[in-house]
């Protein structure tokens, strides 16, 4: 019973998602305002208890199922900061219509409860079955707009892709769990630290959860689902999912990453070395690099905005591997940061895409002509947040960027820092081509203004002001990441 | 060792199926007639094309009774246990009553949102 | 002293800048002008804390003065610290005298003036915090940031190729940036512990250092003296890479150039001075022999070009790139003249750049173009102007004058001590120069025949005289231009100790 306290956010979390449903049965799409204002309210007090927690200390509970360490906690508060985020977006949307609100905040929470289990778990089996019910939940995101084609097709194409990949996560898991016989990953580190796994069984197992989990943070071998789901989804949708399953898909790796393929160095701490004889960091190395080239040129081809966001999110995800292969405390806290920092900045950027796709009907570049002298305020805090993702100072995304190409740097894989430097530079060219077309001809003869909406601005400064707050306190979030991944080897 | 019995069994059973649809293809007289070749649809007329449509309510009411089924299935090993446990404290039969909870608001919804109505 | 005047000097226009994004939405000439006084007023308060900081700094001493550090991100040993000495002083007061002044001068601009003074404002924060900057990182981040402004300042209110114009230049920018950016992370993971600190790194012997790429050795401060070079010679248009440059002086409205060639640029040479000299005087000291080259290619290219122009945007420019290379002349020759001129040389250019500048942005204003000089066979489209603008007359040629380096105004003073430095070393690359310069008195006062000399043109009505507001801010460049060429020696005073304290690194 001492134990349920720790999943107590998860369980406020799944009362609201009751309440939500009870809600949905009852009124069938009316009283929206209520329902969101009940979202909001749970997802409030399960933030709450989150960081309380944070008090708690470290355990492993439930059978050893979960493990309710710094990371946890981390990302716990982390998802629910995103679904409240998400909830709050959703009220400016058109392209979802106002019945339909209630599932998809109904779905927004199972979502979260699952990114929550999916980041606290230390038990392979749970790890694959919250995976799993985050991408399933996915795929009713994407395609949440029935009508629509494109949406249609993102979620037939999220949906084969989550197989194939929890198809090879299972296979992967399946081995390492063949020669251990347990399920517990800390368990599985023990027991691997004293006879080491054969090398052609650790080469596979590696390969094939390796290539699972690149699907689920959009890097190389699978990162093909990235543009058209991102496209397809409705916008709110694709906000959520463009963090959410890629940051869930993040807190595994690291768990596993660093439990079942790496130990404590002997000489320092805070340092990983390899366990084992498999040399995974150049494979971490290659897959890093070419999805920051990949993304990035494909950013410069895009015609869609949304498009263009993906790929540049491929790119993104290929700087945050760097974090990963330098096996240092050091490079994670670099990449939590980044996580930090990518909520605010993609959160606002969908937002913004959002409210110009109501009125412009299309994201294509060349139908945005022109927006910034309709919605000037919108339009720069759009240019700020894509240069946040970028990685182009003033904005935070710059300290992130360069915590990351600096421990990557620091550790000796000079070509890798080389390739994020020049990918930064190209992924200038792509945004400034969208910034263009937003300037367009601004000469011409305005139309009339937009409307002034005060929720639309203000919801517009809640994401920049925590945004440039993360910049100037930058030392504080980069110290606090980093007693986050202090966790406990049992 | 002990399973050879079992693969020679697996053999045996696909060549004679293989093998007597073989001796009837290659042996037997070939007359094809329209009213032979018609699709088998329980020895009456066939009513439509073969590619129309099913409705989609079926599609729904098989999963829901495959997600049911397999709450059910959770019960058993539960049921198994449960006498040693009730024994310590009711904690197991709580749990239980959680779980049995949360699969029936979904089934709530379900009955609501009419994915139960056949018309 | 921890005084907080760089601080003020360099957060006071961001504030403007938030008064001019939040101001209140009121249409018609009261908002306007609301936005307008309020962002000369915050650019003035900017520039009188940098006035304020000059007239107190101590002269006679190298060290860095008025200065403030506080720990940012002390994981990367990043701290915001901030200092002024002599090799920045100039500069600062050149930044602090030309964003007012530019202000002023788009004073009537009617689409979206809002956006165009924020836009400079930011710009005059950044300049002035990137020279003050004593910390690579904090002087990356604010150099990298002013490269923004531009493509927005070019591609709204350019030309009629300015999308062109503006996709170039923030191409360049960013290469040039991503280029510096590697050369900080080299260095900063070459010395030893990693920091970020001018202080601490110009200790940190970076020539011995190595790392390792493609399973070569290679030595840190070659590559990073590099990439430095190369990457500030992007953005600041060094002779082989100014063909943006050229294209943004045809699209930008004069007073965006004026900031680029005005102020951008001589703060780009300061930093590549800085760098240079403090951390890695080896390498200088075997490079020289190239900077020496480049600059005499681009004292000789640029001339040359600027003779063939028959724009007045056009000839300012490759004036720029020239003046540039003389600038570079002087600082490679490693002597307490020379560098002193270069040094001295960057403000005068960069007022008589800004005042050269905003002349031909009130022809284009006036005229609609700015071509002084005609095809062949047609008679020149202006000419005369003296007699019927006097006042333009005068100043137009107060401009030119300091251009060439006539004495009596700013630009002899540099380009003398230029002169005397650079000859014991290197005299056969100083005569090239100096004969191209006369080619620039050719092409100069060419020019100013075409334009204000001689009988009327067709257009020389069109170009009216000077009214009170572009007095008001072309008179003051006039006077501080009199001022250095008349009176340099405060100034000098404040540059020679600290250009004597670095030298003797070198040797």
């Amino acid at each position: 019973m001492r134990e349920f306290i720790y999943i107590l956010p998860e369980a406020f979390l799944a009362l609201t998602l009751a309440f939500v449903v009870v809600g949905e049965i009852t009124y069938h799409g009316e009283k929206t305002r209520l329902i969101t204002l009940t979202a909001l309210l749970g997802l409030g007090s399960a933030l709450i208890q989150a960081l309380i927690s944070f008090g708690y200390g470290s355990a492993q509970i439930f059978a050893k199922t979960l493990s309710m360490d710094g990371l946890t906690f981390f990302f716990r508060s982390f998802f629910i900061l995103l679904a409240m985020i998400s909830v709050l977006a959703l009220s400016n949307s058109k392209e979802l219509a106002r019945s339909r609100r209630t599932e998809y905040i109904a779905l927004l929470l199972a979502a979260t409860i699952a990114m929550s289990f999916a980041a606290s778990s230390a038990d392979l089996l749970l790890t694959f079955l919250s995976l799993q019910l985050v991408n399933i939940v996915s795929f009713f995101l994407a395609g949440y707009g029935k009508r629509s084609e494109q949406a249609n097709e993102a979620g037939i194409k999220h949906m084969i892709f989550s197989a194939i990949s929890g198809g090879l996560l299972i296979y992967g898991m399946v081995i390492i769990f063949g020669f251990s016989r347990s399920l517990n990953i800390y368990e599985i580190h023990n027991i691997i630290f004293e006879t080491a796994l054969n090398q052609r069984a650790a080469a596979v197992s590696f390969t094939l959860i390796f290539v699972a989990l690149s699907f689920q943070i959009g890097a190389f071998p699978m990162y093909f689902w990235a543009p058209d789901v991102l496209n397809g989804a409705p916008t709110p949708a694709a906000s959520f999912l463009a963090v959410g399953s890629r940051v869930s898909g993040f807190a595994v790796l690291i768990r596993i990453i660093f439990t079942l393929f790496a130990q404590p160095a002997a000489e320092a701490s805070g340092r990983w070395q390899v366990m084992g004889a498999l040399n995974w960091p150049s494979v971490l190395a290659l897959v890093s690099g070419l999805s920051m080239l990949i993304g990035v040129f494909l950013a410069l081809r895009q015609v869609s905005a949304k498009r263009m966001i993906a790929c540049l999110l491929i790119s993104q995800t290929g700087a945050l591997l760097m974090g990963l292969l330098v096996l240092d405390w050091v490079g994670v806290a670099a990449l939590l940061y980044n996580l930090v920092v990518e909520l605010f900045a993609v959160s606002g950027i969908f937002y913004i895409l959002s409210f110009l796709i109501n009125e412009v009907g299309s994201d294509r570049t060349t139908d945005l002509r022109g927006m910034l002298k309709w919605a000037a305020p919108e339009c720069i805090s759009l240019i700020l947040f894509i240069l946040c993702l970028i990685g182009v100072p003033p904005m935070p995304g710059f300290i992130g960027k360069f915590a990351l190409i600096g421990a990557a740097a620091g550790q000796g894989w000079t070509i890798l820092s080389a390739i994020a430097v020049v990918s930064m530079a190209i992924s200038t060219f792509a945004m400034s081509r969208l910034a263009f077309h937003l300037v367009g001809d601004f000469r011409s003869v305005s139309k009339n203004k937009i409307a002034f909406s005060f929720e639309r601005r203000s919801f517009m400064a809640l994401l920049l002001l925590p945004l440039l707050l993360t910049g100037v306190f930058a030392q504080q979030i980069l110290s606090w990441a980093a007693k986050s991944i202090v966790f406990i080897l049992w | 060792m002990a399973y050879i019995p079992v693969l020679l069994m697996m053999l045996i059973g696909t060549s004679i199926g293989i093998g007597i649809l073989a001796l009837s293809h290659f042996l037997g007289p070939r007359l094809p007639n329209p009213r032979k070749n018609m699709p088998f649809e329980c020895g009456v007329d066939p009513i439509m094309n073969a590619k129309h449509r099913i409705s989609v309510r079926f599609y729904l009411v098989a999963i829901l009774f495959l997600l049911f089924d397999v709450e059910a299935i959770f019960f058993y090993p539960w049921a198994v246990v449960f006498k040693k446990y009730l024994s310590i404290n009711s904690f197991i039969l709580i749990e239980m009553g959680i779980f049995a909870a949360i699969v029936l608001i979904g089934y709530f919804y379900v009955l609501r949102k009419g994915a139960l109505e056949w018309e | 002293m921890n005084n907080h005047l760089i601080s003020l000097m360099v957060l006071l226009p961001l504030i403007g800048v938030i008064f001019q994004a939040f101001l209140p939405k009121r249409t018609g000439v009261s908002s306007e002008s609301l936005s307008r006084w309020a962002a000369l007023v915050t650019s003035l308060a900017g520039s009188i804390f940098g006035f304020i900081l000059i007239a107190t700094m101590s002269r006679q001493t190298p060290e860095l003065q008025a200065v403030e550090s506080f720990s940012w991100v002390g994981a990367y040993a990043i701290s915001y610290e901030v200092g002024i000495d002599g090799l920045s002083a100039l500069l600062v007061l050149l930044v602090a005298i030309v964003f007012p002044i530019l202000i002023a001068a788009e004073w009537n601009q009617k689409n979206g003036s809002r956006g165009m003074y924020a836009l400079f404002l930011i710009l005059q924060s950044t300049l002035a915090g990137a020279l003050c900057a004593q910390d690579l990182f904090l002087q990356f981040f604010f150099w990298a940031v002013s490269a923004l402004p531009f493509y927005f300042l070019v591609g709204i209110w350019g030309g009629e190729q300015r999308e062109n114009s503006a996709s170039r230049l923030i191409s360049v920018s960013s290469i040039g940036n991503a280029f510096v950016l590697a050369a900080l992370i080299l260095i900063y993971y070459a010395a030893d512990p990693h920091t970020f600190s001018l202080r601490e790194l110009a200790n940190s012997r970076l020539a011995e250092k190595n790392f390792e790429i493609f399973e070569h050795r290679l030595s840190v401060a070659p590559v990073a003296f590099g990439l430095l070079a190369a990457g500030l010679g992007l953005r600041t248009a060094v002779w082989p890479f100014h063909g943006w440059f050229t294209g943004v002086a045809k699209e930008a409205p004069a007073s965006v150039f004026v900031a680029l060639c005005g102020a951008t640029i001589p703060v780009g040479v300061y930093i590549f001075i800085r760098l240079a000299y403090s951390l890695f005087p080896e390498t200088l000291v075997a490079s020289v022999g190239w900077i020496i080259a480049v600059g005499v290619l681009n004292v000789a290219v640029g001339m040359v070009s600027a003779v063939a122009q028959r724009d007045l945007r056009l000839l300012l420019a490759f004036f720029c790139i020239s003046e540039m290379g003389f600038i570079l002349i002087g600082l490679a020759s490693l002597n307490p003249a020379g560098m002193v001129g270069a040094v001295y040389q960057q403000l005068s250019l960069g007022l008589g750049l800004a005042g050269f500048g905003l002349f031909s942005g009130i022809i284009t204003e006036r005229a609609g173009h700015s071509v002084f000089l005609p095809e062949d066979g047609e008679t020149s489209k202006f000419g005369g102007v003296a007699m019927r603008a006097p006042l333009i007359a005068v100043i137009a040629g107060a401009f030119t004058v300091s251009l060439l380096g006539f004495p009596g105004f700013g630009g002899f003073v540099g380009k003398t001590l230029v002169y005397l430095g650079s000859y014991p070393g290197y005299p056969v690359p100083l005569v090239i120069a100096i004969v191209t310069m006369l080619l620039a008195t050719y092409c100069l006062f060419t020019m100013y025949r075409q334009m204000f000399l001689g009988h009327a043109g067709a257009e020389s009505e069109k170009v009216l005289d000077l009214g009170i507001r572009e007095r008001s801010y072309l008179l003051p460049l006039v006077l501080a231009l009199l001022i250095c060429g008349i009176y340099p020696k405060p100034l000098l005073e404040l540059v020679r100790p600290t250009v004597l304290t670095l030298l003797s690194l070198v040797k």
